[in-house]
């Protein structure tokens, strides 16, 4: 049974357990109950957040941390609005552009010279913030393409958006691709266990830069979106959709330490912690209820990783022994190990 | 055992000939004119302790290493393997300790992971047909969806066999297969090799087992000091004789030997037992004796000595030092009643590779040398300097990055850290002179004598024959997880060590 | 076990010396290099020698050094960062405000107490579990985050009338800010314990390797919840006089001072993977980003400029302590 249940992809047992507290919860503890605009609120905060999470996920399927698609997301959108105007298509190219040639940089410097992405991506991080912030001198770059800005925001079948709908399809191309090609096990192996990959005859670096790429790309072109469905660009990154996207990454079911994950687990953890706040929402309480609730799954899977749990159960069984052996203390004194 | 003759070569199948193959690094010639004949359909096997070239052959014969003279020649034709994918692609492939599966993969996926010409689209019931057809070649069942990491290390071997078939190998290298494997997987093992050397595949079988060796094997190769001793079929060879053959000749001249008082704290292991390798492992070490632990890789030798210290995860037993009693398991206890610890690696878990020469010296000193937890600096470097001349690491200032030495002094500073201390402490090395030259080695066995005359009791790891009988003054020998034999140093002979650490009974020599 | 290989190839395993000091030359070069293009670029900028100018690059450096500091420390032990220390700074500004009432002292050592033992709780997790100090500190991070929202429902926590008076903590001594000085007197404090006591120089070997620390029987979980502990400690320091200076203590008082710290840390020298790290080297990171940043200021470049500047710094330094490392093929 425990072979069972550590079989079942962790993304789906939380999707699951959230939808059915979305559902009931505001049934017996709350005051609203639910109406569309809560489902357009999810199919909302995928379009919006679901890219990123999405980037920083694969990044840590390969093993690594890849902290500048934050900024990638921003930069994306101050260059779609840019080149945008008379054509969203373009806009949206330039970005993707962009944030794909921004990756596949960190990422060759990442692999090829084996530093740790996370000083790599903080500095590209920081360089791309500058870049947004110079570029849009500071201020808010405002999208007058209105057809294009309402078009995003229109709303089918009464509880998704165009522009959910868009990144839904982007995670589902993703997964098809991750499951139906080698990509998927190239990235699990290259982050699992880098030198048996690399030994295996997999191009490591090769493997690195296309991932990183696709995250700059997937995170700049979400980003060109959320601009035109705001219908402005605003400059300021901030940190908070990096760690809210290890967040959902991790409860979909990608690794700490790299190896484990795929977009639709990714895709599971972001609408996840979505309908978790949106049935705080619908109660009416605090939705900083959801902060610590989430904050406490992330510590039960950090422990539940942790390469050493086992240590303890060593040290009580020592203490035990110990304390039956009398408890005294060794004849000869002893100070260091 | 299967048929000895040598069968007549087909085009069909393998013949690579080795031809006088050599390589020197420096000063060592690693292989000096070898020459072997590699037939498909036949199970050959390399034996030779260390030092005999194995390693440096097979890196030939895998393209990772070039030859200095010689030549190779596939199926007549002569053939240069300038890299690992060439041998690749000659159909050459090595399964060893170095090589793993990755764990996070699927078996099938695993399978066909790097292979070149592998489509770009997975079809997965056709990828799942041909892992299950893979693996029912080898006469195995494992399920094709499993996760690699949820497998066992025998199945997990299996599977690594399994993919060099499904790159259409030619000729297999098993690198010491059954060392991390209990019995049952080492047969399994053995019975898939079997099968698939019946369908022509050529099989390399680097072996220290010996047991294995004439159970599996069709043919023979043996080297020595990286000559070509003899090759044969395994029906010419009896177990003494191909004994004889890899320790060459005895006439070791046993270093002048100082028998002192032997004092220093009675041992006893009793009921150690160090998942999955060792079950029952005890011992008796008289006080201030020095005890050689002699066993290859899979022996559990170092298990014995990681599980004495806590190092090793689900250890039990217990350890009796000087009368005091303490459970094995937790490593805080041990060493608080005495232990200390040199670790084999000292890359990985021994040094501190970019700290200084001094703050490795006293990394397990600070307390002593600090007071209310304020270390007194130049008491540190004072120490360090003097640790440092003692186990006589040359052209190095203390304050000099560990990194930047030579193995050899590299590893004496590794041992500095345990030596001249308190007396009255059970010392455990594994591989004290692991890659280190004869001059560092004799310094280091030098250091160790001087730690056990001071009053303390040591018990290291070695397979190194000659250093066995040189620091030991009883040498124990293991195999697959059990002690085979117990050798009064001065009594026993390069031979009968090695005899007692390659099969699972006393040999009759 | 020897192999073949360890035995038949001394030569091979006999390092040679000539490969490390060429990298370490050119590490050295490209960071006096750059340390040598920052202070030309700043001095030969108007208005920056000027003392009323170094009085607000001491100010500014104050808080994101305590905490820079902080992650230093964390970092130097071989444990990354931890992301939970802007809102343990915040915590404590706010259990401090909380407690005036009762005493200055009293306040200082409770809020200093309480986030300390926040950070300490996840040294242990990372300490005696090994478990991933990112996940860790993310995940406490947001439990603490939402203890306080729910608490104080976002509302800013300032000082009850009345309360003894706390200008103290932010007048200028000399013209220069207090929390300077407490900076000062941190950096030394932490070069001291790092230097010259057991406690440090074991951190720089758990840093440099888990393993072999472990091998030779270490204290880790203790030197590890120590280190998680002294970097509570900082953050709460800096989070006292950040709200002291802003008479408030909100979750948004932090702004990107976590962050900050990292890049100052980073800059300063300190290596990602761990074992090598300095307070005053830490110090002097603070101090040059501050002072390039206000040197950009004041040449009139746009905020962009001084991001992007601030991001080129770190890709050199890192490169910079990259090489001087030569961090082993992973």
């Amino acid at each position: 049974m425990i072979a069972r249940a550590r079989r079942t992809p962790r993304g789906l047992v939380f999707l699951v357990a959230t939808v059915l507290f979305f559902l009931i919860a505001p049934q017996i503890w709350g005051a609203g109950s639910i109406t569309s605009s809560n489902y357009t609120d999810i199919s909302d905060y995928l379009g919006t957040f679901g890219v990123i999470a999405l980037a920083v996920g694969l990044g840590m399927v390969v093993g690594e941390f890849d902290i500048s698609v934050g900024a990638s997301y921003v930069l994306g959108g101050v260059v779609a609005v840019k080149l945008g105007q008379s054509s969203a298509v373009v806009g949206l190219l330039g970005a993707a552009a962009v944030g794909a040639f921004a990756g596949l940089v960190q990422g060759a410097i990442v692999g090829r010279f084996k530093i740790s992405s996370v000083p790599v991506t903080l500095a590209g991080f920081i360089i791309m913030s500058g870049i947004a912030v110079t570029i849009s001198g500071g201020q808010q770059l405002l999208y007058e393409d209105y057809a294009t800005v309402d078009w995003l925001n229109k709303i089918h079948l009464t509880y998704l958006t165009t522009n959910g709908m868009i990144v839904g399809a982007i995670f589902i191309l993703l997964a098809l691709a991750f499951a139906l090609t080698r990509i998927g096990p190239m990235m699990r192996a290259v982050g699992g266990d880098r030198r048996a990959a690399e030994v295996a005859g997999i191009r490591t670096t090769r493997t690195l830069a296309l991932t990183m790429g696709l995250g700059g790309l997937v995170a700049a072109a979400g980003g060109g979106l959320h601009a035109f469905t705001s219908s402005a660009a605003v400059s300021d990154v901030s940190f908070e959709p990096l760690i809210d996207a290890v967040i959902a990454a991790v409860i979909g079911g990608v690794a700490i330490t790299g190896g484990e994950g795929s977009p639709l687990g990714i895709a599971a953890g972001v609408l996840s912690l979505g309908f978790l706040q949106e049935a705080f929402v619908v109660m009416g309480s605090d939705s900083n209820l959801v902060t610590i609730v989430t904050g406490g799954f992330l510590l039960l899977v950090a422990v539940a990783s942790a390469a050493e749990a086992g240590a303890t159960v060593d040290w009580l069984r020592a203490q035990r022994d110990r304390f039956a052996a009398g408890g005294g203390r060794s004849r000869t004194p002893r100070t260091d190990p | 055992m299967t048929g000895a003759d040598s069968k007549p070569s087909s085009p069909a199948v393998l013949h690579l000939e080795v031809a006088g193959i050599s390589k020197a690094y420096a000063a060592v010639q690693a292989l000096d004119e070898v020459s072997l004949s590699v037939r498909g359909g036949e199970v050959h096997g390399v034996c030779g302790h260390n030092g005999a070239g194995k390693s440096t052959l097979m890196k030939v014969l895998t393209g990772l290493v070039q030859p200095d003279t010689g030549a190779l020649r596939l199926d007549g034709e002569e053939i240069e393997l300038r890299d690992a994918k060439e041998a690749q692609r000659h159909g050459i492939t090595i399964v060893d300790q170095e090589r793993g599966v990755v764990p996070a993969l699927t078996v099938s996926e695993s399978l066909f992971l790097g292979n070149v010409g592998e489509p770009f689209m997975r079809r997965r019931r056709e990828t799942r047909e041909r892992a299950a057809a893979l693996l029912a070649r080898l006469g195995v069942e494992i399920d094709p969806d499993a996760k690699v990491r949820d497998l066992q290390a025998g199945e997990r071997k299996l599977v690594e066999i399994a993919h060099a078939l499904g790159r259409e190998s030619r000729l297999i290298i098993l690198d010491e297969p059954s060392a991390s494997l209990s019995h049952g997987e080492a047969r399994i093992v053995f019975k898939a090799v079997r099968d698939v050397v019946a369908e022509g595949t050529a099989v390399l079988f680097v072996s220290h087992r010996l047991d294995e060796v004439f159970e599996l094997c069709d043919r023979v190769t043996v080297l020595r000091d990286g000559r070509l001793v003899d090759s044969r079929p395994i029906a010419e060879f009896d177990r003494a004789g191909l004994v004889e053959m890899m320790v060459g000749e005895e006439g070791h001249e046993l270093t002048e030997r100082i028998r002192t008082e032997a004092i220093g704290p009675e041992v006893r292991l009793r009921g150690l037992a160090v998942p999955p390798v060792v079950e029952e492992f005890s011992l008796d070490v008289p006080g201030g004796s020095i005890v050689g632990l002699a066993g290859q890789l899979g022996s559990g030798a170092s298990e014995v000595l990681r599980g004495i210290v806590g190092l090793a995860r689900g250890a039990s037993g217990e350890l009796e030092i000087d009368g005091r009693t303490v459970k094995l398991g937790w490593g805080p206890a041990a060493v608080r009643a005495g232990v200390r610890y040199v670790p084999g690696d000292r890359k990985s878990e021994g040094l501190f590779m970019r700290q200084s020469i001094e703050a490795n010296l006293t990394a397990t000193r600070l307390g002593s040398l600090s007071r209310l937890g304020v270390v007194g600096l130049r008491g540190r470097r004072r120490v360090a300097e003097q640790l440092a001349k003692v186990v006589a690491v040359r052209d190095h200032g203390v304050k000099d990055r560990v990194e930047s030495l030579s193995g050899g002094n590299q590893q004496k500073v590794l041992l500095g850290r345990t030596l001249e201390r308190n007396a009255g402490e059970l010392l455990l090395f594994d591989d004290p002179t692991r890659g280190v030259d004869v001059q560092g080695r004799a310094d280091i066995h030098r250091l160790i004598r001087a730690a056990a005359g001071a009053g303390n009791t040591v018990i290291f790891v070695s397979t190194e024959l000659d250093e066995l009988l040189d620091l030991a003054d009883v040498v124990v020998t293991m195999f697959k997880g059990q002690i085979v034999a117990k050798l009064d140093a001065e009594q026993t002979s390069r031979g009968r060590i090695l005899a007692e650490m390659t099969h699972e009974g006393e040999v009759a020599l | 076990m020897s192999t073949d290989a360890g035995v038949i190839a001394p030569a091979t395993v006999e390092e040679t010396t000539s490969r490390v000091p060429l990298r370490r030359h050119l590490a050295l070069g490209i960071w006096v290099a750059a340390a040598l293009a920052i202070v030309v670029f700043a001095l030969t900028t108007g208005g920056f020698a000027t003392w009323d100018n170094a009085k607000a690059i001491f100010l500014a450096s104050s808080y994101v050094g305590l905490l820079a500091l902080a992650q230093m420390l964390i970092m130097t032990s071989g444990n990354f960062f931890s992301l939970s220390l802007g809102t343990g700074a915040v915590l404590a500004a706010m259990i401090f405000f909380s407690e005036l009432g009762n005493g200055i002292v009293f306040a200082i050592v409770l809020a200093v107490l309480v986030a300390g033992f926040a950070s300490a709780l996840q040294g242990l997790l990372v300490g005696a579990w090994r478990a991933n100090p990112i996940i860790v500190t993310i995940g406490a991070n947001a439990i603490l985050t939402g203890i306080i929202l729910l608490r104080t429902g976002g509302s800013i926590i300032r000082p009850e009338k009345g309360a003894p008076s706390i200008n103290w903590l932010v007048d200028p001594i000399g013209g220069i800010a207090f929390p300077f000085f407490v900076l000062v007197a941190a950096t030394i404090v932490v070069q001291l314990v790092l230097g010259r006591t057991r406690f440090g120089l074991t951190m720089f070997l758990i840093g440099e390797n888990r393993d072999a620390a472990k091998a030779a029987s270490l204290p880790i979980t203790r030197t590890i919840v120590g280190v998680f502990l002294a970097a509570g400690i900082l953050a709460a320091l800096a989070g006292i006089l950040l709200g002291a200076s802003l008479s408030g203590a909100t979750l948004s008082s932090q702004g990107t001072l976590p962050f900050d710290a990292i890049v100052a840390t980073l800059i300063g020298g300190c290596a990602v993977a761990g074992g090598r790290g300095s307070a005053i080297g830490t110090f002097l990171g603070t101090l040059g980003v501050a002072a390039i940043s206000s040197a950009l200021l004041l040449r009139g470049y746009s905020e962009g400029v001084q991001i992007l500047v601030k991001g080129a710094i770190l890709a050199v330094v890192v490169l910079a302590v990259h090489l001087w490392n030569q961090e082993d093929a992973r």
